[in-house]
């Protein structure tokens, strides 16, 4: 196993060089120049210079570069420009409420999704099978933001039972917490949850058609256990990897359901950090992104191999 | 009621699948057969015929668009076809066992086989009462006590499961069962595997097994020792055997009786040495004397059949009329395609054939195998000295070849025998360039070959060219036959323009026995023997001087194997072709080969005239192949 | 000579279907035929936009949030009283000329990529790496960021679709490639003196572009999601120039007093992205066979 993660690290690392590169370019590559900015429109020229050295703007793209991965290594994320605060302290807690929102989202694709792909795959009343068919299509046929305004319309303000927006921590206020996320967190996970059931469904339908699931069925296996000791175990190796995908999808995803939602995450400081050429938080923020999505990646892998022996095995 | 009752009564079985389009097509019709305690029936049929339809409905378990349209199946009397699926689930597995023809896919790869044991052995815990206090005794008698009172045990607990899954891996003749448990089935050698299926069927202890061609995936030696198994298994348990294979080396083994399908239909059953010797319908005497024979020399011709088994669409309930193999018959009359003929009573056996019943046709002894003209092999067109080929998978690497060396004259067959994984095809795709060769020396009329530039590989591939094994898989599904054919051609810059090319097409598709009319079809609309002439057409396009096939009949059907090994042979005589004809059937290759190589582990253990080689051979591993197949007039006469 | 030529396996009624191209069977199932169906009746809106409409879609009347049936606005007028069904219809037009534009842009270069990684190992290293980073940039956050290199607009939206779809399109024919190269047919056109030039377009490529297809449905509908998304976001096209998802994410504040502003845009954006996913499905199953 840990020769398997050994083999997968190396590709992993480069994909990691290489956005922090990218991130770099793409920041020098927006128009404007964060110092005079800074220094507000009527600034002198000495002002904005006197800032640009303090920012080290005025050193070489490469000396910049370099500077910027070398603290980043010593773990130094520095002062942001324009927001205020330190980085750290600034995509730490983005970081923590993004996270709250993405894994929110996360057990309700795998709860949803499940239950839509089970159901799908093995109802035997046309019924459900159409209700199932129905939910899966409508969840990807409806744009997410109009998802999000409708529960917020159906939950907030029909029935009362659940806030509009707004964001509380887990630590101070559990309760309270799962309050706010619930809306959020199914606005983001819905999309996910119906690509999820119809692929689980897809995988269930296959393997139950599968050689080794008559072996069992003639030797008298009941139907229960065919579907749970024999079908799904078989399907789930393929629907691990797409739900790694669906982990970026949901990042990505979370920038918008913060802006519907309210939600002060990562997506809101990026909004912020863009529009105001904050260097230091945009670009920390958009290589942790990565980093997120490479590591996911790599325990995609993992669990992968652990689902399916032959991997294991090569 | 004198006779003892029999354990399985199927009388009008009749099934349907339902096409894509909807419409049903019958792929078994009026089905009736018996078995008795204890007995091992063959069934004996081509593609298409009907077979393994029939023992998935004995239990129910076709797949979705297949239902049983009619008959009934009875099972120590109890009607199965109607009954509700609980019933059925409590005969599955305790009552018929089933094994089936792959045994790569037939185990689920993500669980131990200890958890598949032990899913089969939870289901059958509770016993279920089942028949009538009647049949008791019957059972009692066929249990040995100990195996009895370990079964009650069995279900209760983990670790009984455990220890009982522990007593049928060694049952089937695993090694070390107690360790192998806990691995998975891609550990495992394909004969294993097939044991295990095996240990998984008689885990609820049936009183009948139905094996679905349980050693065609398999090579002869190890398909020896499964039969061996399935048979000491018969006498030791009592268990009733439906073999279902269209081996019939492996019913003269190892059965009693046999029922000979075609079409849906059963045309003949009796005695397997009755219906072996004395063959009723024709047939079964065709089939039999498709069967290549170990006794057969060295340049005689195979026997085959006409046309190819009818297709599931041929047979659909609308439109069908007569007997379902009057089409191929050279004995049929004008009644054979008008009427369906009945399965009779004929000496201890039944038929169903008009002319047979009546007596206007009389079977005729096997004929005796007439010899091939062919010209005496001319000079040396390929050699390979000390080729060696490794492959790398991981960490691990595995010696394909390992210093082969051969040669090849004009106007001869070279036959390479060898078990899967002997390195056959990969000698074939080496002296075909298909991959390059890591160490020797490949020589195509004395020049040096191995590693040609660019230029010269295209030389090289116009003189040698291949026939694939499957023919399924090796004609691009997208082009019309015409356009395969045509690519040679236009690679090697051998027709001038369309209308040549069109001809040239037209005359190869002649050439191997086709229509030209084939040229404008899609390979899909192909039989497997057909598609394997487009096949050979398409290798002939460039006028090659060698042809490489690897396992060009593996893939068909009995009667249709001897049709394009005859093409091969007749077409080797015509062009002066030089064969390398690679197959896993010694007698195939001892009837169309000059000379043959023997080939285990990645080298030539043996090489010789084929005739010499089959009767006095010098390798073990030779013998050991030798005697490993099965031949049905030997074992019947024995 | 002495064989018998052997009877054809005809089967009459499936060589005729079988001689069809997979894509027109999928087509004709009830599925598919639902499908193109609505794509065309959308799209069909869209291109008939003007000849539909009676008012420019920028174009502004005292009378604003009017419901529908009223006189001269079938759907009624918007929060600025711009007539709302040219909107729609006129958010139509621009979603297809972006969609339109970018998921074909994407899948010819993700297919590029794919090609490219064909020809040498090393290039498959490199194009596959590339793959993996814009798959690893969070698709929104990507979009934040080119808007704020190239500006708000028309370009940045179709940019960041065809960024987006390249790796998608990319993968799918890479591993397409890969699973033909390794099939027998090729084998056998490469031992017949097939080369590799002809080898990849006549045999490799026509056998793998069946999954492409149904992807380019697909990636339809996603692009329709991410051009609405960045106008949520405002950063997609400029207002007061309409698109469906300008329009309807204008409308979300009106959604309880006013939800008949919001429910042309959805529609449309409904009907479309059905159509789309239905032929999507229908080529799926036709494809697969």
């Amino acid at each position: 196993m840990t020769r398997y993660l050994l083999k997968r690290l190396p590709s992993a690392l480069l994909v990691l060089a290489l956005a922090s590169f990218v991130v770099f370019s793409i920041l020098r590559l927006i128009p404007g120049d964060p110092a005079s900015s800074l220094a507000g429109p009527d600034a002198s020229a000495e002002t904005v210079a006197a800032i640009r050295a303090r920012l080290g703007l005025d050193e070489p793209l490469f000396t910049q570069y370099a500077h910027w991965v070398g603290d980043l290594v010593r773990g130094d994320l520095g002062p942001s420009y324009a927001i205020g605060g330190d980085t750290a302290s600034l995509i730490g807690d983005g970081l923590a409420a993004t996270a709250q929102l993405t894994l929110g989202a996360l057990v309700l694709v795998v709860l949803i999704g499940g239950a839509l792909g089970i159901a799908g795959a093995t109802a035997r009343r046309g019924w459900v099978r159409g209700a199932v068919r129905a939910v899966t299509t409508g969840a990807l046929a409806v744009p997410p933001y109009v998802t999000g305004v409708l529960l917020v319309l159906v939950f907030a303000v029909a029935l009362g039972v659940l806030p509009p927006g707004g964001h509380a921590s887990f630590l101070d206020a559990p309760d309270l917490a799962v309050q706010y996320l619930l809306l959020p967190a199914l606005c983001l996970a819905l999309p996910s949850a119906a690509v999820l059931g119809r692929y689980l469904k897809d995988g269930i339908e296959h393997a139950l058609a599968e050689d080794y699931v008559r072996t069992a069925k003639a030797a008298g296996v009941a139907p229960r256990r065919l579907l749970w000791r024999h079908a799904v175990p078989n399907a789930l190796p393929p629907v691990v990897t797409l739900l790694g995908m669906q982990t970026g999808h949901l990042l990505g995803g979370a920038v918008l359901v913060e802006a519907i939602f309210a939600w002060p995450g990562l997506g809101r400081l990026a909004e912020q950090g863009l529009t105001r050429r904050d260097y230091p938080v945009v670009q920390d923020l958009l290589l942790l992104l990565v980093a997120v999505f490479v590591v996911v990646q790599l325990l995609t892998d993992l669990v992968y191999a652990w689902l399916d022996p032959r991997i294991r095995w090569e | 009621m004198t006779a003892e009752p029999a354990l399985l009564h199927v009388r009008d079985l009749n099934v349907e699948f339902t096409s894509p389009d909807g419409t049903p097509l019958r792929a078994v019709r009026d089905v009736s057969f018996t078995l008795r305690r204890g007995e091992t029936l063959a069934v004996v049929g081509e593609s298409g015929s009907g077979k393994s339809t029939t023992a998935l409905a004995l239990t129910r378990m076709l797949p979705g668009n297949g239902r049983i349209a009619g008959g009934e199946v009875r099972l120590d009397g109890a009607e199965l076809t109607s009954a509700p699926e609980e019933t059925l689930r409590a005969v599955r597995g305790s009552r018929i066992g089933m094994i089936f023809q792959d045994p790569m896919t037939s185990l689920n790869p993500v669980l131990t086989i200890g958890r598949q044991l032990d899913e089969v052995l939870r289901a059958h815990a509770p016993r279920k009462e089942r028949g009538e206090a009647g049949e008791q005794p019957h059972r009692g008698d066929s249990h040995p006590r100990g195996t009895e009172r370990r079964r009650r045990e069995g279900g209760t607990t983990r670790a009984a499961r455990r220890a009982r899954s522990v007593e049928l891996l060694s049952l089937v003749g695993i090694p070390e069962p107690e360790r192998r448990l806990d691995d998975h089935p891609h550990q495992f050698s394909g004969g294993q595997r097939q044991r295990i299926l095996i240990a998984l069927a008689l885990a609820g202890e049936p009183d009948l097994l139905v094996a679905d061609e349980p050693t065609t995936a398999l090579d002869a030696t190890v398909q020896e020792q499964i039969l061996d198994l399935l048979a000491d298994l018969g006498r030791t348990t009592g268990v009733a055997v439906l073999l279902i294979t269209h081996n019939m080396g492996v019913v003269a083994r190892s059965c009693e009786r046999v029922l000979v399908m075609y079409g849906g239909t059963v045309v003949e059953e009796g005695a397997t040495r009755d219906v072996l010797t004395r063959p009723r319908h024709p047939y079964t005497a065709g089939l039999l004397a498709a069967v290549p024979r170990l006794t057969s020399p060295s340049g005689t011709r195979l026997t085959g059949i006409p046309g190819s088994p009818p297709g599931l669409e041929l047979l659909g309930t609308a439109g069908h009329r007569g007997c379902a193999f009057a089409a191929r018959c050279t004995v049929a009359q004008e009644r054979c395609r008008t009427e369906v003929p009945v399965l009779v009573a004929a000496g201890a056996g039944r038929v169903a054939c008009g002319p047979a019943t009546d007596g206007t046709y009389t079977p005729v002894a096997l004929p005796e195998a007439e010899r091939i003209e062919r010209p005496a092999p001319g000079a040396v067109v390929l050699s390979a000295d000390g080729i060696r080929k490794t492959y790398r998978r991981g960490r691990r690497t595995f010696t394909a070849l390992d210093d082969v060396s051969l040669t090849l004259r004009a106007g001869e067959t070279l036959g390479i025998v060898g078990e899967s994984g002997s390195g056959k095809s990969t000698l074939a795709r080496v002296l075909a360039h298909a991959h390059p060769a890591d160490a020797g020396t490949l020589r195509l009329r004395g020049d040096d070959v191995t590693r040609p530039r660019r230029r010269a590989l295209h030389d090289v591939r116009r003189e040698v060219q291949m026939v694939f094994q499957d023919p399924y898989a090796s004609l691009n599904p997208r082009l019309t036959v015409g356009e395969i054919i045509a690519e040679p051609l236009i690679a090697f810059g051998l027709a001038a323009d369309r209308d040549e090319r069109e001809r040239r097409v037209a005359a190869l598709l002649g050439q191997v026995g086709l229509d030209p009319s084939a040229a404008d079809r899609r390979p899909r609309s192909f039989s497997g023997g057909q598609r394997q002439r487009i096949g050979i057409a398409r290798a002939l396009a460039p006028q090659p001087a060698v042809l490489i096939c690897d396992e060009p009949v593996s893939a068909l059907d009995v009667s249709v194997q001897a049709q394009i090994v005859n093409l091969l042979t007749d077409l080797q005589r015509d062009l002066g072709l030089a064969l390398v004809f690679i197959a896993h059937d010694l007698a195939v290759v001892r009837q169309v080969s000059h000379r043959i190589a023997v080939m285990h582990h990645g080298r030539i253990v043996e090489t010789g005239p084929a005739d010499a080689l089959c009767e006095s051979p010098e390798n073990p591993y030779t013998r050991a192949l030798l005697s490993a197949a099965p031949d049905p007039a030997v074992l019947v006469a024995a | 000579m002495t064989l018998t030529t052997p009877t054809p396996h005809q089967n009459k009624g499936r060589t005729r279907k079988s001689r069809r191209s997979p894509y027109l069977t999928a087509l004709t199932t009830a599925r598919g035929r639902t499908g193109l169906l609505l794509v065309l009746l959308v799209a069909l809106a869209g291109v008939l936009a003007p000849v539909l409409s009676g008012h420019a879609p920028t174009d502004q009347s005292g009378d604003t949030l009017l419901p529908p049936l009223s006189a001269g606005h079938p759907l009624g007028t918007d929060d600025l009283g711009r007539d709302l069904l040219s909107r729609v219809l006129y958010g139509i037009r621009a979603d297809l000329g972006i969609i339109a534009v970018a998921v074909p842009l994407g899948a010819a270069a993700g297919c590029a990529c794919a090609l490219l990684a064909a020809v040498h190992p090393v290039v498959d290293t490199v194009v596959q790496r590339a793959f993996d980073l814009v798959l690893a940039f969070p698709g929104l956050i990507l979009a934040l960021a080119v808007t704020a290199v190239l500006g708000p607009g028309r370009t940045p939206v179709i940019v960041v679709i065809a960024v987006a779809e390249i790796p998608v399109f990319g993968r799918q024919l890479r591993a397409g490639i890969l699973v033909q190269r390794g099939r027998e047919y090729v084998a056998a056109a490469r031992v017949g003196g097939t080369g590799r030039a002809r080898l990849l377009t006549r045999h490799i490529l026509p056998n793998a572009t069946d999954p492409l297809i149904v992807q380019l449905a697909v990636s339809l509908t996603v692009a329709v999601f991410i051009e609405g998304a960045m106008s949520f976001l405002g950063v997609g096209v400029r207002p007061p120039t309409p698109t469906l998802g300008g329009v309807l994410s204008q409308s979300m504040p009106y959604l309880s007093q006013h939800p008949n502003y919001a429910a042309g845009p959805l529609l449309a954006v409904t009907a479309l992205v059905l159509g789309l996913s239905l032929l999507a499905e229908a080529l799926n199953r036709e494809v697969r066979r």
